[in-house]
Protein backbone atom coordinates (compact mmCIF):
# COMPACT_ATOMS: atom_id res chain seq x y z
CA UNK A 1 0.00 0.00 0.00
CA UNK A 2 1.76 2.70 -1.21
CA UNK A 3 0.01 5.89 0.59
CA UNK A 4 1.40 4.25 3.89
CA UNK A 5 5.11 4.78 2.72
CA UNK A 6 7.30 6.95 4.48
CA UNK A 7 8.58 9.78 3.36
CA UNK A 8 12.13 8.48 2.75
CA UNK A 9 10.76 5.77 0.97
CA UNK A 10 8.97 8.08 -1.31
CA UNK A 11 11.70 9.91 -1.82
CA UNK A 12 13.69 6.97 -2.54
CA UNK A 13 11.66 5.52 -5.05
CA UNK A 14 10.48 9.46 -6.80
CA UNK A 15 12.63 12.23 -6.05
CA UNK A 16 14.73 11.74 -8.99
CA UNK A 17 11.71 11.70 -11.51
CA UNK A 18 10.30 14.27 -9.64
CA UNK A 19 13.14 16.65 -9.36
CA UNK A 20 14.20 15.86 -13.24
CA UNK A 21 9.71 16.62 -14.00
CA UNK A 22 10.70 20.27 -12.11
CA UNK A 23 14.12 20.93 -13.75
CA UNK A 24 12.54 20.82 -16.85
CA UNK A 25 9.58 23.22 -15.92
CA UNK A 26 11.84 25.75 -13.84
CA UNK A 27 15.29 25.10 -15.42
CA UNK A 28 16.86 26.05 -11.67
CA UNK A 29 18.31 23.54 -10.06
CA UNK A 30 17.84 25.02 -6.33
CA UNK A 31 14.35 26.36 -7.75
CA UNK A 32 13.60 22.50 -8.69
CA UNK A 33 14.85 20.97 -5.52
CA UNK A 34 12.90 23.11 -3.35
CA UNK A 35 9.77 21.73 -5.42
CA UNK A 36 10.30 17.93 -5.14
CA UNK A 37 10.62 18.73 -1.89
CA UNK A 38 7.36 20.81 -1.30
CA UNK A 39 6.03 17.75 -2.83
CA UNK A 40 7.03 15.32 -0.98
CA UNK A 41 6.45 17.46 2.10
CA UNK A 42 3.09 17.80 0.85
CA UNK A 43 2.59 13.99 0.78
CA UNK A 44 4.06 14.24 4.22
CA UNK A 45 1.66 16.90 6.07
CA UNK A 46 -1.36 15.18 3.99
CA UNK A 47 -1.80 13.18 1.33
CA UNK A 48 -0.74 9.60 3.24
CA UNK A 49 -3.55 10.26 5.27
CA UNK A 50 -6.19 9.37 2.47
CA UNK A 51 -6.12 6.69 0.10
CA UNK A 52 -4.37 7.38 -3.01
CA UNK A 53 -4.55 4.84 -5.58
CA UNK A 54 -2.16 6.09 -7.53
CA UNK A 55 0.96 8.42 -5.36
CA UNK A 56 2.63 8.26 -8.96
CA UNK A 57 0.33 10.51 -10.77
CA UNK A 58 -0.46 12.53 -7.61
CA UNK A 59 2.88 13.38 -6.66
CA UNK A 60 3.52 14.49 -10.74
CA UNK A 61 0.21 16.72 -9.96
CA UNK A 62 1.14 18.36 -7.19
CA UNK A 63 5.30 18.50 -8.91
CA UNK A 64 3.64 20.26 -11.82
CA UNK A 65 1.24 22.84 -10.54
CA UNK A 66 3.99 23.71 -7.30
CA UNK A 67 6.92 23.90 -10.67
CA UNK A 68 4.47 26.40 -12.44
CA UNK A 69 3.61 28.19 -9.52
CA UNK A 70 7.20 28.81 -9.27
CA UNK A 71 7.32 29.98 -12.39
CA UNK A 72 4.23 32.63 -11.71
CA UNK A 73 6.93 33.76 -8.85
CA UNK A 74 9.74 34.54 -11.08
CA UNK A 75 7.38 36.63 -13.94
CA UNK A 76 4.79 38.15 -10.99
CA UNK A 77 2.10 37.54 -12.82
CA UNK A 78 -0.51 34.54 -12.81
CA UNK A 79 -1.35 34.26 -16.25
CA UNK A 80 2.21 34.92 -17.60
CA UNK A 81 1.81 32.79 -20.48
CA UNK A 82 -0.82 34.78 -21.85
CA UNK A 83 1.45 37.67 -22.01
CA UNK A 84 4.87 35.69 -23.26
CA UNK A 85 2.65 34.71 -26.48
CA UNK A 86 1.32 38.15 -26.89
CA UNK A 87 5.08 39.41 -26.69
CA UNK A 88 6.81 36.94 -28.75
CA UNK A 89 4.33 36.74 -31.71
CA UNK A 90 6.60 39.21 -33.98
CA UNK A 91 9.53 37.28 -33.27
CA UNK A 92 10.72 34.97 -36.09
CA UNK A 93 12.06 31.68 -35.57
CA UNK A 94 13.01 28.97 -37.78
CA UNK A 95 10.04 26.25 -39.49
CA UNK A 96 12.72 23.29 -40.08
CA UNK A 97 14.88 21.06 -38.33
CA UNK A 98 15.93 19.71 -41.48
CA UNK A 99 19.35 18.27 -41.15
CA UNK A 100 19.49 18.88 -37.34
CA UNK A 101 21.62 15.84 -35.49
CA UNK A 102 19.98 14.98 -32.27
CA UNK A 103 20.64 12.73 -28.86
CA UNK A 104 19.12 13.13 -25.54
CA UNK A 105 21.91 15.21 -24.40
CA UNK A 106 21.18 17.89 -27.27
CA UNK A 107 17.67 17.87 -26.80
CA UNK A 108 18.01 18.64 -22.69
CA UNK A 109 20.64 21.54 -23.67
CA UNK A 110 18.64 22.66 -26.08
CA UNK A 111 15.07 22.35 -23.85
CA UNK A 112 17.45 24.22 -20.92
CA UNK A 113 18.04 27.29 -22.90
CA UNK A 114 14.62 27.42 -24.19
CA UNK A 115 12.30 30.57 -22.62
CA UNK A 116 10.07 29.74 -19.61
CA UNK A 117 6.78 29.89 -21.34
CA UNK A 118 8.34 27.31 -23.95
CA UNK A 119 9.79 25.23 -22.02
CA UNK A 120 6.78 24.83 -20.18
CA UNK A 121 3.89 24.01 -22.53
CA UNK A 122 6.54 21.61 -24.30
CA UNK A 123 7.02 19.90 -21.23
CA UNK A 124 3.99 19.67 -20.51
CA UNK A 125 3.04 18.34 -23.81
CA UNK A 126 6.37 16.47 -24.95
CA UNK A 127 7.38 14.69 -21.75
CA UNK A 128 4.19 14.96 -19.17
CA UNK A 129 1.91 13.42 -22.30
CA UNK A 130 -0.84 16.45 -21.44
CA UNK A 131 -2.85 17.56 -24.25
CA UNK A 132 -3.46 21.14 -25.00
CA UNK A 133 -6.87 21.20 -23.09
CA UNK A 134 -5.32 19.73 -19.93
CA UNK A 135 -2.52 21.68 -20.41
CA UNK A 136 -4.78 24.94 -20.72
CA UNK A 137 -6.92 23.71 -17.72
CA UNK A 138 -3.78 23.54 -15.37
CA UNK A 139 -2.34 26.86 -16.52
CA UNK A 140 -5.37 28.58 -16.16
CA UNK A 141 -4.26 29.79 -20.10
CA UNK A 142 -6.46 29.76 -23.49
CA UNK A 143 -5.90 26.46 -25.32
CA UNK A 144 -5.44 28.25 -28.49
CA UNK A 145 -2.53 30.47 -26.46
CA UNK A 146 -0.98 26.61 -25.32
CA UNK A 147 -1.17 25.24 -28.95
CA UNK A 148 0.62 28.79 -30.14
CA UNK A 149 3.17 28.22 -27.61
CA UNK A 150 3.55 24.50 -28.67
CA UNK A 151 3.97 25.07 -32.39
CA UNK A 152 6.35 28.08 -32.01
CA UNK A 153 8.05 26.65 -28.76
CA UNK A 154 8.87 23.50 -31.13
CA UNK A 155 10.66 25.42 -33.92
CA UNK A 156 12.49 28.04 -30.86
CA UNK A 157 13.99 23.98 -29.81
CA UNK A 158 14.62 22.93 -33.36
CA UNK A 159 16.31 26.85 -33.58
CA UNK A 160 18.52 25.61 -30.62
CA UNK A 161 19.11 21.90 -31.94
CA UNK A 162 20.61 23.47 -34.72
CA UNK A 163 22.84 26.44 -33.11
CA UNK A 164 24.17 23.50 -31.37
CA UNK A 165 24.55 21.82 -34.86
CA UNK A 166 26.65 24.98 -36.12
CA UNK A 167 28.22 24.85 -32.65
CA UNK A 168 29.56 22.20 -32.82
CA UNK A 169 30.52 21.88 -36.88
CA UNK B 1 14.77 14.70 -39.32
CA UNK B 2 11.70 16.11 -39.68
CA UNK B 3 9.43 17.99 -36.69
CA UNK B 4 7.06 15.04 -36.55
CA UNK B 5 10.05 12.71 -35.77
CA UNK B 6 11.94 15.02 -33.19
CA UNK B 7 8.30 14.75 -31.48
CA UNK B 8 7.97 10.91 -31.31
CA UNK B 9 11.80 10.46 -29.94
CA UNK B 10 11.14 12.59 -27.27
CA UNK B 11 8.20 10.58 -26.61
CA UNK B 12 9.46 7.19 -26.87
CA UNK B 13 12.44 8.51 -25.04
CA UNK B 14 10.75 9.95 -21.97
CA UNK B 15 11.78 8.19 -19.31
CA UNK B 16 15.47 8.62 -20.72
CA UNK B 17 15.31 11.97 -19.73
CA UNK B 18 15.42 11.94 -16.16
CA UNK B 19 19.16 11.38 -15.57
CA UNK B 20 20.08 14.61 -13.96
CA UNK B 21 20.99 13.43 -10.30
CA UNK B 22 19.00 14.97 -7.59
CA UNK B 23 21.56 17.54 -5.41
CA UNK B 24 23.95 16.00 -2.86
CA UNK B 25 22.37 16.42 1.00
CA UNK B 26 18.42 16.33 -0.77
CA UNK B 27 17.90 14.07 1.76
CA UNK B 28 18.98 15.83 4.44
CA UNK B 29 17.68 18.72 3.64
CA UNK B 30 14.26 17.37 3.25
CA UNK B 31 14.51 15.94 6.62
CA UNK B 32 15.21 18.93 8.52
CA UNK B 33 12.49 20.80 6.47
CA UNK B 34 10.03 17.78 7.96
CA UNK B 35 11.84 18.53 11.84
CA UNK B 36 10.92 22.59 11.31
CA UNK B 37 7.33 22.11 9.99
CA UNK B 38 4.83 24.80 12.27
CA UNK B 39 2.63 22.86 14.43
CA UNK B 40 -0.87 22.48 12.58
CA UNK B 41 -3.41 25.08 13.42
CA UNK B 42 -6.43 23.28 13.43
CA UNK B 43 -6.95 24.05 16.45
CA UNK B 44 -6.26 27.72 17.19
CA UNK B 45 -8.95 28.41 14.92
CA UNK B 46 -11.57 25.96 14.91
CA UNK B 47 -12.21 25.52 18.62
CA UNK B 48 -13.08 29.58 18.37
CA UNK B 49 -15.30 29.00 15.71
CA UNK B 50 -16.85 26.29 16.53
CA UNK B 51 -17.51 28.13 20.25
CA UNK B 52 -18.74 31.05 18.39
CA UNK B 53 -21.07 29.06 16.21
CA UNK B 54 -22.42 27.38 18.98
CA UNK B 55 -22.93 30.67 21.08
CA UNK B 56 -24.63 32.58 18.00
CA UNK B 57 -27.35 29.60 17.82
CA UNK B 58 -27.85 29.00 21.02
CA UNK B 59 -28.45 32.52 21.65
CA UNK B 60 -31.22 32.34 18.04
CA UNK B 61 -32.97 29.37 19.85
CA UNK B 62 -32.80 31.17 23.59
CA UNK B 63 -35.14 33.82 22.02
CA UNK B 64 -37.02 32.23 19.15
CA UNK B 65 -38.53 28.73 19.30
CA UNK B 66 -39.76 28.85 16.12
CA UNK B 67 -39.75 28.10 12.58
CA UNK B 68 -38.16 30.66 11.96
CA UNK B 69 -35.79 29.92 14.45
CA UNK B 70 -34.92 26.94 13.52
CA UNK B 71 -34.36 28.43 9.76
CA UNK B 72 -31.97 30.51 11.27
CA UNK B 73 -29.98 28.57 12.79
CA UNK B 74 -30.07 25.65 10.17
CA UNK B 75 -28.26 28.68 7.99
CA UNK B 76 -25.68 29.83 10.47
CA UNK B 77 -24.99 26.25 11.61
CA UNK B 78 -24.15 25.63 7.80
CA UNK B 79 -22.17 29.13 7.30
CA UNK B 80 -20.31 28.16 10.71
CA UNK B 81 -19.35 24.14 9.38
CA UNK B 82 -18.69 26.00 5.86
CA UNK B 83 -15.78 28.10 7.36
CA UNK B 84 -14.71 24.91 9.23
CA UNK B 85 -14.72 23.30 6.14
CA UNK B 86 -12.68 25.38 4.54
CA UNK B 87 -9.82 26.49 6.66
CA UNK B 88 -9.47 22.52 7.07
CA UNK B 89 -8.63 22.65 3.73
CA UNK B 90 -6.64 25.56 3.10
CA UNK B 91 -4.59 24.18 5.76
CA UNK B 92 -3.90 21.14 4.01
CA UNK B 93 -3.67 22.18 0.42
CA UNK B 94 -2.21 26.09 0.99
CA UNK B 95 -1.00 26.32 4.23
CA UNK B 96 0.29 29.73 3.30
CA UNK B 97 -3.27 31.32 2.11
CA UNK B 98 -4.30 31.02 5.95
CA UNK B 99 -4.62 34.46 6.68
CA UNK B 100 -5.82 35.46 3.09
CA UNK B 101 -8.48 33.10 2.99
CA UNK B 102 -9.73 33.74 6.50
CA UNK B 103 -9.39 37.49 5.43
CA UNK B 104 -12.21 36.71 2.54
CA UNK B 105 -14.46 34.53 5.08
CA UNK B 106 -14.82 37.06 7.51
CA UNK B 107 -15.42 39.79 5.00
CA UNK B 108 -17.74 37.21 3.28
CA UNK B 109 -19.87 36.47 6.84
CA UNK B 110 -19.66 39.16 8.96
CA UNK B 111 -22.13 41.04 10.08
CA UNK B 112 -21.87 44.11 12.13
CA UNK B 113 -25.24 44.15 13.36
CA UNK B 114 -26.92 40.28 12.54
CA UNK B 115 -29.31 40.89 9.84
CA UNK B 116 -32.07 38.41 11.60
CA UNK B 117 -31.84 41.21 14.66
CA UNK B 118 -32.74 44.16 12.09
CA UNK B 119 -35.75 42.65 10.40
CA UNK B 120 -38.77 44.87 11.38
CA UNK B 121 -41.28 43.20 13.54
CA UNK B 122 -44.31 44.60 10.75
CA UNK B 123 -42.99 41.59 8.84
CA UNK B 124 -45.04 38.76 7.91
CA UNK B 125 -43.09 35.55 9.23
CA UNK B 126 -43.25 34.67 5.47
CA UNK B 127 -41.36 38.01 4.34
CA UNK B 128 -38.79 37.65 7.53
CA UNK B 129 -38.30 34.15 6.32
CA UNK B 130 -37.49 34.84 2.62
CA UNK B 131 -34.98 37.89 3.50
CA UNK B 132 -32.65 35.66 5.90
CA UNK B 133 -33.08 32.55 2.91
CA UNK B 134 -31.61 34.92 0.73
CA UNK B 135 -29.37 37.22 2.77
CA UNK B 136 -27.73 33.97 4.84
CA UNK B 137 -27.81 31.86 1.49
CA UNK B 138 -26.04 34.44 -0.52
CA UNK B 139 -23.37 34.17 2.12
CA UNK B 140 -23.60 29.84 1.84
CA UNK B 141 -23.24 30.30 -1.70
CA UNK B 142 -19.86 32.36 -1.68
CA UNK B 143 -18.49 30.12 1.05
CA UNK B 144 -19.28 27.40 -1.45
CA UNK B 145 -17.06 28.73 -4.19
CA UNK B 146 -14.12 29.51 -2.40
CA UNK B 147 -14.58 25.42 -0.53
CA UNK B 148 -14.64 24.28 -4.63
CA UNK B 149 -11.74 26.37 -5.18
CA UNK B 150 -10.10 24.68 -2.34
CA UNK B 151 -11.03 21.23 -2.54
CA UNK B 152 -9.48 21.51 -6.29
CA UNK B 153 -6.90 22.56 -5.43
CA UNK B 154 -6.22 20.01 -2.29
CA UNK B 155 -6.96 16.83 -5.16
CA UNK B 156 -4.71 18.34 -7.42
CA UNK B 157 -6.53 16.79 -10.22
CA UNK B 158 -4.64 17.91 -13.72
Amino acid sequence: MEETMDIRQVYDRHSRRLYNMSLRIVGDPSDAEEVMHDTLLKYHDFARKKELRELSRWLSSVCIRKSIDKLRERHRYRHFLERCAMEDMTEAVCDTIEDVEYDIGRIRDAMASLPDHYRLVLSLHLFEGYDYEEISQITSAKESTIRTLYMRGRQKLAEMLKKHDNGQS
Amino acid sequence: MTMDNLEKYIIENREAFDTAPVPQGSLDRLMAKTRRRPVRHTLRWVLPAVAAAVLVVLFVTGYHNNDESRQLNRMLEGIARSEIEIMTLVENSCPQDLETVGNTIRSITAEAIPMYSLLPEELSTKERRKILDEYYGAKLEALDRVKEYYAHEMNNEL
